[in-house]
């Protein structure tokens, strides 16, 4: 069902996409909302202003900072967007938006958003994948522009793999040996994830199916099965712990962080953490890139449907997105960049996390991402927690996604 | 009564409960009462199941059964609860709506044993919990039908799945969670006027989302049966894709955060049900900003940019605690023309009362449950950026100033006097009181519900709509619309009730807390100002440092005592020599008022000391406060006052010595607005 109704939603959106109109040449201020700036020193507020200090005073940009928890982010943009829809023009417009790399499908279906030309901001120079994140389902049609990647990392208590004289995993196999028999040796906790029922819980769920070479995408397939099962053996022999069904990244991040686990699966944010007051294994922890594909993660730029400036944002996008400017965020702020070069330019990108993002993979974007991902992580969490369940629930949960991906 | 089994035997397990008994009057109870036990008498016979034979117990709004252990499962989920239904509809039809019956029953099975408290059994646990759970409830609550049955995961199993006359596919997978109990169960309503799953669906979904309503679609049903058959070919579906759902976001206050948000996600899950194509409607975001009061000041603003990281998305819908609140955000909203609100029904009602540990309660209301503010000693501290610590702390001013006009000069004195007394102690402990709303108070351990003899104030839960001319937006309206029907429902006013607060009619729920009186207290006729009790009792709470210069004269000494006596257990007062250099002295030792005692002329006083130090004179000598007397202009340069206390013109003393210690209460603890 999946497959015929994404293109006929997009189908619908690029019917009621306006053909050349004055606002896709507008030019004028435009309002610009990205998420809170967490950078140390506020460097995307920097950004703007180098922006607005090169820009002409009819183009200057106005940075609106959005709710903190994404929740309430999404909320915000999809209620203004909501009240601004069919209009132009407002003040209350937000012309470019920073839009979670899993928001984009759902905010073009919804039309939102203003389609975008490939050429003008040069995607060919831009990670294909995260690309194609960006792109309608059937990868016709270009709705934002990748700005920052995300990819998980495995962090390991290196102190104790010295020890044991071990290197640190390269397989989910490995990974598993050494969490049941040194974490135990050691009275430590083998592996910690996010494994709470939310968006986490997809992420690490389809990290171990890919890592048994299965795919969320195929429920029915055995290496599927096999790599839920994996997880669900995990918190069976006790390696992974039971109190990690309730973990979210800052509560996976602690119990590492406290000393309490061998291995913990987590975003690059955690690392600067692990060394800050208070942690129990300040110096004492190493990171890899996963040994198995990561869920990629990542923000992209859009133009909002209402703007009626949009050659004004675009311009905006084209320079947050340049090159320089990206090799900039990552030097100062410790974002990966989407530009392919960037990671061919040594002492940019460190390698873990180089590694882990070029062996990413996308979670496949739909305009009912929320309903899907919702349906999926009932399921799995109720796997988790009836271990029996893992066949019957796989197929149950083909059943719902049929239906979640209509909206319904 | 049947048999009583002395050892553990296999056993089927029954409850019973009649939707909603508790808010009938006794009346109706008695009479259904009568026909709960005459209509499950004839259906257990109708069904082949002798009603003598069974273990049954009273349990006021239901009934506990045991079938004998020689009674095939089958007969008791086949036949039973049709049989009911047919004898409650029989039962029903001859009634008024007040004394009818509606139906909740669980059936579970396993070993039960009988000990001196009666019959136990963990399966008996889990029948009641199931019995209790959300997804039973709803069933009733969202529909018309008389009856809804639940069974457990197992026996679902067991019984009912290899039974096909059982009619497995009528049952549909639910997710429970009360109390110890976590997982699923299986939930079947009778010809309910709820849709039933679409035949042929091997299983329910776990969703507690409901079925869309094909059947009304008739051909679109088809339709979409074909699109299943077809879903890996290339055939475009017949129905038409859902629009995407209006987001809507609901501001709250803390109090109610819980049982509105749980509301709003279950009218979330059911919008597909109002819809003819079965598409969800609306996406719910419910959040309490970083406190009431920052929403509220977020509010009044008109939601500014900053307001966005520090409170949060801009509310559609705000549910705060009392009206006293809106009426406080309209005063500041009068300047702006991009934000109005519209006060619609309240959804709940809470009173203000007293939580008080048994000894206190025995002390100060020793008899009606009703005690005087005046006895009210060692309050808990009360937070004041919450809507209900608004509401206590105007119930506390508003008794001991004898009314809410907050502009007095005596009033930043005696509001200090409560808010000197309030401990950080555990409430209902000793004689540590807690005001807050009802719901609260009765959620507290060893707390114990008071009620205001005078009067009590009342939190109305308004719910308001916040309107953005500039930007409207028709489909949400009529969410926003639904949203508030569904809170003022027969069963959302239950969740309430449950959660402790009263609905709309007063009625109080089913499990009350130690004191809860059902009746409707007597209220307190008061609209506070919100900004304006917010402001005088922060500024009475302020721990403050004062330092007094006197010259060592006997009045001196004895109204630095009297000073002193004004001093909480969180402020201080220091000593400083009554020099050239005192208002100095009392800076350097953190004071935040200088008071300057003198029988004898004082010696001039530099006003060169630079922060925020307020100075008040007094002097005990004719002329002390004259113009260019030096007391005077030392409490003139630091925004303070200057009194003299002599007998004069008949006026005694007494009150000359009032107005000086309100002065320095004035500068200490009024609001600097």
């Amino acid at each position: 069902m999946i497959r015929f109704l994404v293109p006929l939603m997009v189908l619908l959106a690029a019917c009621t996409t306006p053909v050349r109109d004055d606002a896709r040449e507008g030019t004028g201020p435009i309002t610009f909302v990205d998420g809170r700036d967490t950078t140390a020193d506020g460097r995307v507020r920097e950004l703007v202003d180098r922006w607005n200090a090169q820009a002409s005073r009819r183009q200057q940009v106005v940075f609106v900072e959005m709710p903190t928890s994404t929740d309430a982010h999404r909320a915000q943009l999809t209620a203004r967007a909501q009240d601004l829809a069919g209009g132009r023009g407002s003040p209350d417009c937000y012309d470019v938006m920073a839009v979670d790399m899993v928001w984009t499908a759902p905010f073009a279906a919804a039309g939102h958003l203003e389609p975008l030309d490939p050429a003008e901001f040069d995607v060919g120079r831009m990670l294909p994948k995260m690309v194609r994140a960006a792109k309608s389902p059937d990868g016709r049609q270009l709705w934002a522009i990748p700005w920052r990647g995300d990819a998980g990392l495995l962090y390991y208590r290196k102190d104790v793999l010295e020890a044991e004289g071990v290197e640190p995993p390269k397989t989910w196999n490995e990974m598993r040996q050494q969490a049941i028999t040194i974490a135990r040796r050691r009275g430590l906790h083998g592996y910690v994830g996010q494994f709470r029922r939310y968006e986490g819980l997809i992420v690490n769920m389809a990290e171990a199916v890919w890592a048994h070479g299965g795919d969320l995408e195929r429920l029915d397939a055995p290496e599927t099965k096999a790599g839920v099962r994996a997880v669900v053996d995990g918190f069976a022999e006790g390696w992974i712990p039971r109190e990690a069904r309730d973990y979210d990244e800052q509560a996976s991040l602690e119990a590492f962080r406290s000393g309490g686990a061998l291995f913990l699966r987590n975003w690059p944010y955690a690392g600067p953490v692990l060394d800050t007051p208070g942690s129990q294994v300040i110096d004492k922890w190493g990171v890899v890139a996963l040994p198995w594909p990561s869920a990629l993660g990542g923000w992209n730029l859009a133009v909002s449907r209402c703007s009626a400036n949009q050659k004004t944002a675009r311009a905006f996008i084209q320079f947050l997105t340049r090159d320089d400017n990206q090799r900039r965020m990552e030097q100062l702020a410790g974002w990966a960049p989407t530009s392919e070069a960037l990671y061919e330019e040594p002492n940019l990108v460190p390698r873990p996390l180089r590694d882990s993002l070029l062996d990413a993979r996308v979670r496949r974007p739909s305009p009912h991402y929320d309903e899907l991902t919702g349906v999926m992580q009932e399921s799995l969490h109720h796997v988790l927690e009836n271990p029996g369940s893992v066949d019957q629930s796989l197929e149950q949960l083909a059943d719902d996604l049929a239906r979640a991906a209509q909206g319904r | 009564m049947g048999t009583q089994p002395q050892h553990a035997v296999h056993r089927t397990i029954v409850v019973v409960d009649v939707s909603a008994f508790g808010q009938r009057l006794r009346a109706p109870q008695e009479e259904i009462r009568r026909g709960l036990y005459a209509a499950l008498e004839s259906a257990f016979d109708d069904s082949g199941l002798d009603w003598s034979a069974t273990h049954h117990e009273d349990r006021g709004d239901g009934v506990f059964v045991l079938v004998p252990p020689d009674v095939p499962k089958s007969r008791v989920v086949g036949g039973l609860p049709h049989a009911l239904l047919g004898e409650v509809r029989r039962y029903n039809a001859t009634r008024t709506e007040d004394a009818r019956i509606r139906l909740r029953m669980a059936v579970t099975a396993g070993e039960v044993q009988h000990d001196e408290h009666g019959v136990v059994g963990d399966e008996v646990t889990l029948a009641f919990r199931l019995l209790d759970s959300r997804p039973l409830r709803e069933a009733l609550g969202r529909s018309t039908a008389v009856l809804a049955l639940i069974v457990s995961d197992r026996f679902y199993d067991d019984v009912v799945r290899p039974d096909p006359a059982m009619a497995p596919e009528s049952f549909r997978r639910v997710a429970v969670d009360v109390k110890e109990v976590r997982g699923h169960a299986w939930l079947h309503v009778p010809e309910a006027g709820v849709p039933r799953p679409k035949p042929g669906k091997r299983r329910g979904r776990r969703r507690r989302r409901s079925k869309p309503p094909w059947a009304r679609l008739g051909l679109a049903a088809l339709l979409v049966l074909a699109g299943t058959a077809n879903a890996f070919g290339a055939t475009p579906p017949a129905v038409p894709p859902c629009p995407p759902p209006v987001q809507l976001n609901v501001l709250v206050s803390a109090e109610k955060e819980q049982v509105v948000r749980s509301l709003a996600l279950e009218l979330e899950n059911d919008s597909g049900r109002h819809n003819p194509l079965g598409c969800r409607e609306f996406n719910a975001l419910v959040y309490t900003g970083s406190s009431d009061q920052a929403a509220a000041e977020a509010l009044g603003r008109g939601w500014q940019p900053g307001d966005l990281t520090e409170v949060g998305a801009e509310p559609h819908v705000w549910l705060p605690d009392t009206t006293a609140e809106v009426r406080a955000v309209e005063t500041a909203l009068r300047q702006r023309a991009d934000v109005r609100l519209h006060r619609r029904e309240g959804v709940a009602i809470s009173p203000v009362v007293l939580g008080a540990s048994a000894e206190l309660a025995a002390q100060i209301a020793p008899q009606d449950g009703e005690f005087r503010w005046r006895d009210v000693r060692r309050p808990a501290v009360v937070d004041t950026s919450s809507g209900v610590g608004l509401a206590a702390a105007t119930a506390l001013a508003h008794a001991e100033l004898g009314g809410l006009y907050l502009e007095a000069p005596n009033v930043p004195r005696l509001l200090h006097g409560i808010t000197a007394r309030t401990t950080a102690g555990r409430p209902c402990a000793g004689d540590v009181a807690l005001v807050a709303s009802e719901q609260a108070v009765a959620d507290v351990e060893g707390c114990r519900v008071l009620y205001p003899g005078d009067g009590a104030l009342v939190l109305d839960h308004p719910f308001v709509e916040v309107e953005r001319p500039n930007r409207p937006n028709p489909r949400r309206q009529r969410i926003v619309d639904r949203f508030l029907a569904h809170l003022l429902s027969p069963y959302a006013q239950d969740e309430f009730k449950r959660a402790g607060f009263r609905d709309v009619a007063w009625n109080v729920g089913p499990r009350t807390g130690p004191g809860v009186r059902p009746g409707r207290p007597r209220p307190l006729p008061v609209e506070p100002d919100a900004r304006a009790v917010r402001e005088a009792w922060e500024a009475a709470s302020r721990p403050r440092v004062i330092a007094v210069a006197r010259d060592g004269s006997a009045e001196a000494n004895l109204f630095a005592t009297r000073v002193r006596a004004l001093a909480g257990p969180r402020d201080r007062v220091v000593d400083v020599p009554l020099t050239e250099g005192a208002v100095q002295a009392g800076v350097e030792q953190g004071a935040h008022v200088v008071v300057l005692v003198s029988a004898a002329p004082a010696p001039p006083i530099p006003v060169d000391v630079s922060g925020p130090v307020r100075v008040v004179a007094v002097g005990f000598t004719e002329g002390a406060c004259a113009a260019s007397a030096p007391l005077s202009e030392a409490a003139r340069a630091y925004e303070g006052q200057c009194h003299e206390i002599v007998a004069r013109n008949g006026s005694g003393t007494t009150q000359r010595q009032e107005d000086a210690l309100d002065a320095i209460a004035r500068a200490a603890w009024g609001r600097t607005t």
